[in-house]
């Protein structure tokens, strides 16, 4: 018998000894996973509504009178080059009259015989550049380049909105990382409940001279192997449960496969690491 | 890598104390060679298993030195000390079997230890077993086993990786005259087969053993 022939066969032995306990601590984990799952789900499905409810995010320029129109096509250039800009339209004096007109449903400048309505850039933003800070920088420089005084766009809004998803951040985190220490506690936990059975045949493992591999592999490889069988099980579940809602408003974003795939591969060295520190105190 | 040294266990005026200060052993020395046997004597609470937690570097002196195999053991040392270890064998007292695992695989498990190959593995455990009777018990679990088959299983783990050194706490204990005699008499068989022994037990025995000093252990003091 190698000696990992003997490491598989202890954990065996280990679970086939314990059974309720093993699934108990896979039970346990699961549900833990299942709450981080939820967490990570909703966590992006925040981000994406954020996104879509940004990605229509639109700045106008408005142009002073003193500009002539021979340089519209200069400032025009000019604004294309900013870093972040998609799109740029030039709306002219009369687009915005009849802007108005579509918008009051009657033209209230008909008797004015000048339109008094300033010329002005429509901007749309690539998504990354929708923050606080990269829009006022963009402000900045269109001020700079168009010697325009009036620039709007939905600032106070886009603040708001950014404090919000900042704190569902934070709060997300502090609550992930919370359970992900709750799930290591809980596995370090049940090792230890199992080592403790056991005791009297580790104690003479070590009078028989045993490294403290040898010793707690077994039981590191009982944490990783719970680990990733809970992770594998909250998944499925929350996948499931993704499936069978019909009725929400809001888009639900799944992480992807490969995501989640390397979620399972760090429970499983979470578990791992648990189990070692579960059998830790009873080595040497 | 231990060099093969003059003493397998040398002590020299040895002082352990208890957790609470107390001295257990006091001035105590001793020492084997290769090939040869002590036999301790002594009663309840003389110090005798603590000398054997000497050897096993599960404790240390407050003074004087312990060598094992040459090689002094410090708190620190516990690479070296699990080395040692796989150079002991045991029989009785710690040195119990481990419920969960098979005649065969309580056997074993020096070797499983050591690192060795399984196909020598299986030759060794063969040979061990029909040695001491002990092949038609193979897959049966320690709770099966009467006490002399017990403690026969315990020689065989202590022999099968040929361990220089056997440490033997109270091997007659609750035994009659006729089963101690069996025991002592595969004892002897180890003995004889150039291995050095250290046995503990509460009376010095009737039976001998070749190359064999018998002390007696009084109140730490060692006689």
């Amino acid at each position: 018998m190698s000696r990992w022939s003997f490491v598989w066969r202890e954990l065996g032995r280990n679970i086939r000894r314990n059974p309720g306990t093993a699934f108990s601590a896979v039970l346990s984990l699961s549900l833990l996973f299942v709450l981080f799952n939820m967490f990570w789900v909703a966590a992006r499905s925040t981000d994406e509504l954020y996104q879509s409810l940004t990605a229509d995010m639109q700045m106008e320029v408005f142009l002073p009178d003193s500009l002539a129109d021979s340089s519209i096509a200069r400032i025009s250039a000019q604004v294309q080059t900013i870093p972040g800009i998609r799109s740029s339209s030039y709306v002219t004096r009369e687009a915005a009259r009849d802007e108005l007109v579509s918008l009051m449903g009657v033209d209230l400048l008909a008797n004015d015989t000048l339109n008094p309505l300033p010329r002005s850039f429509v901007l749309t933003f690539a998504p990354e550049y929708l923050t606080i800070e990269r829009l006022t920088d963009i402000e900045a420089r269109l001020a700079q380049s168009t010697g325009s005084a009036q620039i709007q766009y939905g600032r106070k809004w886009l603040e708001n909105t950014e404090q919000t998803r900042g704190v569902v951040r934070k709060v997300g985190l502090i609550i992930g990382l919370l359970i992900l220490l709750a799930t290591v506690v809980s596995s370090a936990n049940n090792i230890h409940l199992m080592s403790r059975a056991r005791v009297a045949g580790l104690t003479q493992m070590q009078l028989l001279g045993a490294g403290r591999g040898l010793i707690a592999m077994p039981f590191v490889l009982e944490g990783a192997l719970i680990g990733a069988l809970a992770s594998g099980i909250a998944w499925i579940v929350v996948i499931y449960g993704r499936a069978q809602l019909t009725f929400v408003k809001v888009a639900i974003s799944m992480p992807e496969t490969e995501d989640i795939l390397i979620f399972c591969l760090l429970t499983f060295l979470l578990g791992a690491i648990s189990g070692y520190y579960g059998v830790r105190r009873l080595l040497d | 890598m231990l060099k093969a040294p003059d003493c397998l266990v040398e002590m020299h005026n040895v002082e352990l104390r208890s957790d609470r200060g107390m001295p257990v052993l006091k001035g105590l020395s001793l020492s084997v060679e290769p090939g040869n046997s002590a036999i301790i004597a002594g009663p309840s609470g003389s110090g005798k298993s603590s000398l054997l937690d000497l050897v096993l570097g599960r404790r240390f002196a407050a003074s004087g030195s312990v060598e094992i195999f040459g090689k002094v053991l410090t708190p620190r040392g516990k690479r070296m000390i699990r080395g040692i270890r796989r150079r002991i064998g045991g029989v009785g007292g710690p040195f119990g079997l481990i419920p969960t695992l098979t005649v065969a695989d309580n056997v074993l498990l020096p070797l499983v230890i050591a690192g060795e190959r399984p196909s020598m593995q299986k030759e060794r455990l063969f040979k061990t077993l029909s040695e001491l009777s002990l092949l038609s018990h193979a897959a049966d679990y320690p709770g099966r086993l009467t006490r002399v088959q017990y403690t026969l299983v315990q020689v065989a783990r202590s022999t099968i990786a040929n361990q220089p050194l056997v440490l033997i706490d109270e091997p007659a204990a609750g035994l009659d005259q006729q089963t101690s005699t069996q025991v002592f008499e595969y004892l002897f068989r180890v003995a004889v087969s150039g291995r050095s022994l250290i046995i503990v037990c509460s009376e010095l025995p009737l039976h001998e053993l070749p190359n064999c000093r018998r002390y007696q252990l009084t109140d730490g003091v060692l006689a």
